[in-house]
């Protein structure tokens, strides 16, 4: 039993503790908080640009993408400065619905985040 | 013909209530991060969820008693009143992520600032439960909450790998993922149980059936709504895990906030497709924020032996019409905190499972007891299919803690 239960302790752990050569954890979360914040304000600003949703809700869920690379920034801030340039150039972005930039910065994003959550 | 009537809408209500926020929010990431493969989890889930809710509404339809009466005579006071404080506390979180839901899609649809539609939300909710007979209520809600089919119709329009779809019928395990993939896979199947299971249906599914005075008789139709209609509100939920598949993922999106979900509907059919989808999230959240309210006043109010009620006025059960008002009014207290809606429904659905198997336990109990049910205790079927999914649920209590800690709510 107390085998067991310590099998399960590891399993549990091994995902917080990471591999030789893994990205941490609280890195990992991070970049993927940031990159699925640029893709989705990206999208946003391509179906306005098709006139398939409407400019409020176009500009309220832009707002909303701002506001969680915000605070994603000043979390990074304390854990993990190497990400901030990027983070800054997301909220950027998201601000001049530059669509290219915010592409280009996910898809840095992605490579950065290696294979992880990718079930195909 | 007025039995097939009240069929159709027990069932379209059924349809139109079962998505909320969480369903939502678990559904469009689910199908962004894992494709197809956690389709399963709603499926079996949904089978739970009829053969506990068609449990609850027979055992109302008979005994006249519903979940939180018999849990307090079933289980000692020490777990009762833990259930009881548990299920309190999960339904005001829930209610207060049901409103902050609707708050931000109105957010959506106005422009106008959060806390102010947060504020009137809450108004209008407590305005509609004291004007408006309970089965309304539930028909109001249900019956708008079907513009979400919107996201239905954009399956068939966006043509997903349906055999694709099949597969994810088949319960699975992704083992070829990383390690830490695998884990938060392992959360979101907990994540979708609980979601699907929310204990705040069931109390108010059999409080409802109380109020409205079922009898033997309509056990038949309570079989059909709590398998039809919780099925097809199951199917509703698995569009939206198709739709984030085929339309979120390819271009990375792993939905972070309530509204992106709407851009399923935005894709294939314009702005109309937006607006409908908006609109039928306003009101399939503002529905769950009624039950969830309810929910709370009807536990705390069966668990003391309080009068309540909502075929009583006012003034007949005081105390429950001071709890599901106060309900109401915390839960906007929650959300003027500035605590995010995906937040709240996080720790909602990480509670509920842990709850869950205190409401289920003395609802199968009673259920397979004849001294309770006569004729119409439990079957060969309804009992072995609820002491296996009884299990599955344990399991899944024991394991939510540590996979939402170990994955961050899902977000590793």
């Amino acid at each position: 039993m107390k085998r067991k239960s310590l099998l399960l302790l590891l399993v549990l752990c091994a995902p917080s503790a990471g591999h030789a050569g893994d990205i941490d954890s609280g890195k990992l979360t991070a970049i993927r908080g940031i990159r699925t914040a640029a893709a989705e304000a990206a999208l946003v600003v391509q179906l306005k640009q098709q006139g398939r949703v409407t400019d409020t809700y176009a500009e309220e869920m832009k707002d909303d993408a701002k506001e969680e690379l915000e605070s994603l920034r000043k979390q990074v801030q304390q854990k993990n400065p190497d990400l901030l340039s990027i983070t800054q150039a997301a909220i950027d972005a998201t601000g001049a619905s530059d669509i290219g930039r915010l592409r280009a910065i996910t898809n840095q994003l992605l490579a950065m985040e290696g294979p992880h959550g990718r079930a195909d | 013909m007025g039995g097939l009537i009240e069929i159709t809408l027990g069932i379209m209500t059924a349809v139109g209530g079962f998505v909320d926020v969480s369903e939502m929010v678990f559904a469009a990431q689910a199908g962004s991060r894992f494709i197809f493969s956690l389709i399963w989890v709603f499926a079996i889930g949904t089978i739970a969820m009829g053969i506990f809710g068609e449990m609850s509404g027979r055992v109302a339809a008979i005994t006249k008693q519903p979940v939180f009466n018999l849990m307090r005579q079933r289980l000692d006071l020490g777990p009762g009143i833990i259930a009881l404080i548990g299920s309190v506390v999960t339904s005001l979180i829930t209610c207060a992520a049901e409103i902050g839901g609707t708050a931000t899609v109105l957010k959506y649809l106005t422009g106008w600032p959060y806390p102010l539609l947060a504020g009137l939300t809450t108004l209008a909710l407590v305005l509609v439960i004291w004007a408006l007979p309970f089965k309304w209520i539930e028909r109001l809600f249900g019956l708008l909450g079907l513009l979400m089919l919107v996201f239905a119709v954009s399956t068939v329009k966006i043509h997903p790998d349906w055999g694709g779809v099949a597969r994810g019928f088949i319960p699975q395990a992704p083992v070829t993922l990383p390690m830490k993939d695998l884990v938060t896979y392992g959360y979101f199947v907990v994540a979708i149980i609980s979601a699907v299971l929310f204990p705040y249906e069931t109390y108010f599914y059999s409080s409802g059936g109380v109020e409205e005075e079922w009898k033997p008789k309509d056990v038949t139709v309570n079989k059909l709504v709590a398998t039809v209609g919780f099925g097809l509100g199951s199917l509703l939920a698995i569009s939206i895990l198709v739709n984030a598949a085929v339309l979120f993922r390819p271009v990375h999106v792993d939905p972070s906030v309530i509204g992106t979900s709407a851009l399923q509907a935005a894709i294939p059919f314009g702005k109309t497709g937006l607006l409908l989808a908006l609109l039928g999230m306003v009101f399939a959240f503002s529905g769950a924020a009624v039950e969830t309210g309810l929910s709370s006043a009807y536990s705390l109010s069966q668990f003391l032996g309080w009068e309540w009620g909502r075929l009583k006025k006012p003034h007949e059960a005081p105390r429950f019409t001071i709890a599901w008002v106060a309900t109401f009014a915390l839960s906007l207290v929650i959300v003027l905190t500035g605590i995010q809606p995906l937040d709240l429904v996080e720790w909602a659905v990480v509670l509920s499972i842990v709850v869950l198997p205190a409401t289920y336990l003395p609802l199968i109990l009673i259920a397979n007891d004849r001294k309770y049910m006569n004729q119409y205790v439990n079957g060969p079927i309804s009992n072995t299919l609820g002491w296996v999914f009884y299990a599955m649920i344990c399991v899944a209590a024991v394991a939510a803690l540590p996979l939402y800690f170990v994955t961050q709510g899902g977000k590793l």
